[in-house]
């Protein structure tokens, strides 16, 4: 089977891999060869997570909560879960038990080495009954969820990676400091070997999709949209709109924005984003009108300076998108 | 431009030495004359200076020079510039091991040479033997590593490369060999011994021998960033100085951003106890070529403490820093208990 595999060893791994082997919708899916004798992956889990998303709570930072769910199916618990971000957070909050890992301004750097975001961990003991992580009272066995993991961030809401690891009792790697000779071959690393999803999290936009459809004079870039065509759009919900201000360089006058979703006044939905992101962003969830599921309009409104003018215009935009649950 | 007869009296000397006469500072019986050889060698060269040459290359009684010589790529000697550069090998101690070798080449074919130099002419010869080509330590402490290490050229010392052949015929005066690296960093030399077999050369049944100086050695590896957020065990006196606090260039970024999160979730820098030598290679705890730590040998691993009398959950959060911060994998090692994270930047395999 493997060169690191031999005889009962052998088979006593094939079993427990195929004790714990989670649904065929496995993040890892087959591992051959095996890292090491009775190693199992850790993705026997069946996450969903629930987001809220505010704006203000503190000031200039979005809030982003989220609940964890493990589905009844899962065949391990949850005990960490991660998020690739776009952006840095502050003042990460965590349910009772789970420790933070956080890149705040500090120390994010989206083109430097490694994982931007957050990673949530559920707490072990400190001391461990054999040769594995013991396993932590506080993580999210199958069939239940977990509220409470919470950040603040300036950065708008965008679709983010998010990834959940189950817990296993899996033996720690073969150590040549403690005489092992075997060699054991690659781990999968943690955002593999977990079940992986999107959900919603700081974002960096950093293009303008369209300007928009309906102008014919020159203020069509007093509002550019960075998440949305005109030819239409298909957003999973919860739906993240995002908007650039002055795409060209026009003086605009924000305070004359209005938004109108399926004929409803959302203005008051929009908030700022980041300087060289987006300028305004809102998100919009199923259940909560006025956005609804299969097709939806939004009616923009800017009033700006025609370029190398003292004429004030108005750039309005028509633009359609779908939305999925 | 004074011609070079003007410039001594060599070409009289020559003369008269090609004249069976006896000037006083030559003459005697314990002089000899030019071999038929050589001055068919100096003919046949058609060098317009030669006679000179000759005079000017004789010994103080008035004797051509002959030598055996042999050229081995880059010539150098062991306190000259590095002849040959080689990666160290990933094994342990004579067992070389792929996955810790991480794509590097720890052998390195090269050619020895033979000639016959008459009057500091090199001249091809048909045939030579080399009686052994050797890899010795060259100076001690070497590679980082201290006086506690046993340098000696023997079996329990300093592991040294080896060639393959070491010894044979070398036709032409040529010994093609291949030299497989050790899994110690430093500086080694080459010692070849050879004889010429040629029977028509001039230098036929010379022997002679030579070093070179060999460096097996990872290149490119930088210091570990001097960060507020990274603290450097003291060293010991098994690996003194600074020698041992070396990386992969990148290993830095990821060392650096995990030294961050550690400064952000615990107040304090991150720990490192251990990294790579400054030549890469072997970084041998126990100052005897061998494991443990056998793994910190090419720049891509570093060990952390977590300070916190070997917490599970902080070792668990240290390794999961490393691997955001850009590590392949961080695992849990140590003996008699797991005590430390072992990240590395790129999987064995």
């Amino acid at each position: 089977m493997t060169s690191t595999i031999h005889g009962r060893r052998a088979a006593l791994a094939l079993l427990a891999l195929l004790a714990c082997a989670p649904p065929a919708a496995a993040q890892v899916g087959t591992v051959a060869p095996l890292p090491y004798p009775g190693w199992v992956p850790a993705d026997g889990v069946a996450p969903t997570l629930s987001v809220e998303v505010s704006y203000g709570h503190v000031p200039g930072m979005w809030r982003y909560r989220y609940t964890l769910a493990n589905g009844a199916g899962a065949a391990q618990d949850i005990w960490q879960l991660g998020f690739r971000l776009g952006g840095w957070v502050a003042q990460v909050g965590t349910p009772a038990g789970w420790f933070p890992i956080a890149d705040t301004e500090a120390t994010y750097d989206p083109a430097g080495p490694g994982i931007p975001g957050v990673e949530f961990l559920a707490d072990i003991p400190d001391t461990s009954p054999g040769d594995f992580y013991p396993p932590s009272p506080h993580q999210v066995p199958p069939g239940s969820s977990l509220p409470g993991f919470e950040f603040h961030s300036p950065y708008p809401p965008g679709y983010v990676r998010a990834w959940a690891q189950g817990y296993a009792p899996v033996p720690f790697p073969p150590d040549p400091e403690r005489g092992d000779t075997i060699e054991p071959n690659p781990v999968p690393h943690d955002t593999l070997n977990a079940q992986r999803l999107t959900t919603i999290g700081p974002f960096t936009y950093t293009g303008v999709v369209t300007r928009g459809n309906l102008n014919v004079d020159t203020g069509e870039g007093f509002l550019g949209f960075m998440n949305l065509a005109v030819s239409g759009a298909v957003l999973r919900a919860p739906a993240p709109v995002a908007l650039k201000l002055s795409v060209g360089g026009e003086t605009v006058f924000p305070e004359t924005f209005r938004a109108l979703l399926n004929g409803v006044d959302v203005t008051a939905q929009f908030h700022p984003g980041t300087a060289g992101g987006a300028d305004l962003a809102a998100l919009f969830a199923l259940g909560a009108l006025p956005l609804r599921e299969g097709d939806n309009v939004l009616v923009t409104t800017i009033e700006g300076l025609l370029p190398g003018t003292t004429r004030r215009a108005i750039d309005e935009d028509v633009i359609q998108f779908r939305v999925v649950p | 431009m004074i011609p070079r007869s003007r410039r001594n009296p060599i070409p009289l000397l020559l003369a008269c030495a090609l004249a069976a006469c006896t000037p006083d500072r030559v003459a005697g019986p314990g002089v000899r004359g030019p071999s038929p050889q050589v001055l068919r060698t100096l003919q046949e060269a058609g060098t317009p200076d030669g006679a000179a040459v000759v005079l000017e290359s004789r010994d103080d009684e008035g004797a051509e020079l002959r030598s055996v010589g042999i050229a081995f790529e880059a010539q150098s000697s062991p306190s000259g510039p590095v002849a040959v550069t080689v990666h160290p090998n990933g094994g342990y101690r004579g067992a070389p091991s792929p996955r810790h070798i991480h794509n590097a080449n720890p052998t390195r074919r090269a050619t020895f040479t033979v000639t016959c130099i008459v009057n500091g002419v090199p001249q091809s010869v048909a045939s030579a033997r080399i009686d052994s080509v050797r890899q010795r330590n060259y100076g001690v402490p070497v590679g980082g590593h201290g006086s506690a290490h046993d340098f000696s050229n023997t079996g329990t010392g300093r592991p040294r490369g080896r060639w393959s052949p070491d010894a044979g015929e070398a036709p032409g005066g040529v010994f093609p060999s291949t030299l497989t690296a050790e899994i110690a960093g430093g500086d080694e030399k080459i010692v070849v011994w050879w004889e010429v077999t040629d029977a028509n050369s001039p230098c036929a049944g010379m022997k002679d021998s030579k070093e070179f100086r060999s460096v097996v050695r990872v290149p490119g590896l930088v210091p570990v960033p001097r960060d507020a957020n990274v603290a450097l065990s003291p060293p010991s006196s098994n690996h003194p100085g600074p020698t041992f606090w070396y990386l992969h260039p990148g290993a830095t970024g990821p060392t650096v951003r995990m030294a961050a999160a550690h400064r952000q979730a615990f107040g304090t820098p991150l720990l490192l106890t251990a990294a790579g030598m400054a030549q890469g290679g072997i970084n041998d705890i126990r100052n005897n070529w061998n494991r443990p730590h056998a793994e910190h040998r090419v720049g891509m691993e570093i060990d952390v403490d977590e300070q916190a009398n070997n917490s599970m959950s902080r070792l668990r959060a240290i390794a999961a820093m490393g691997v955001r911060a850009g590590f392949a994998a961080c695992e849990l090692h140590g003996e008699p208990v797991r005590n430390h994270v072992h990240c590395r930047l790129r999987p064995y395999r």
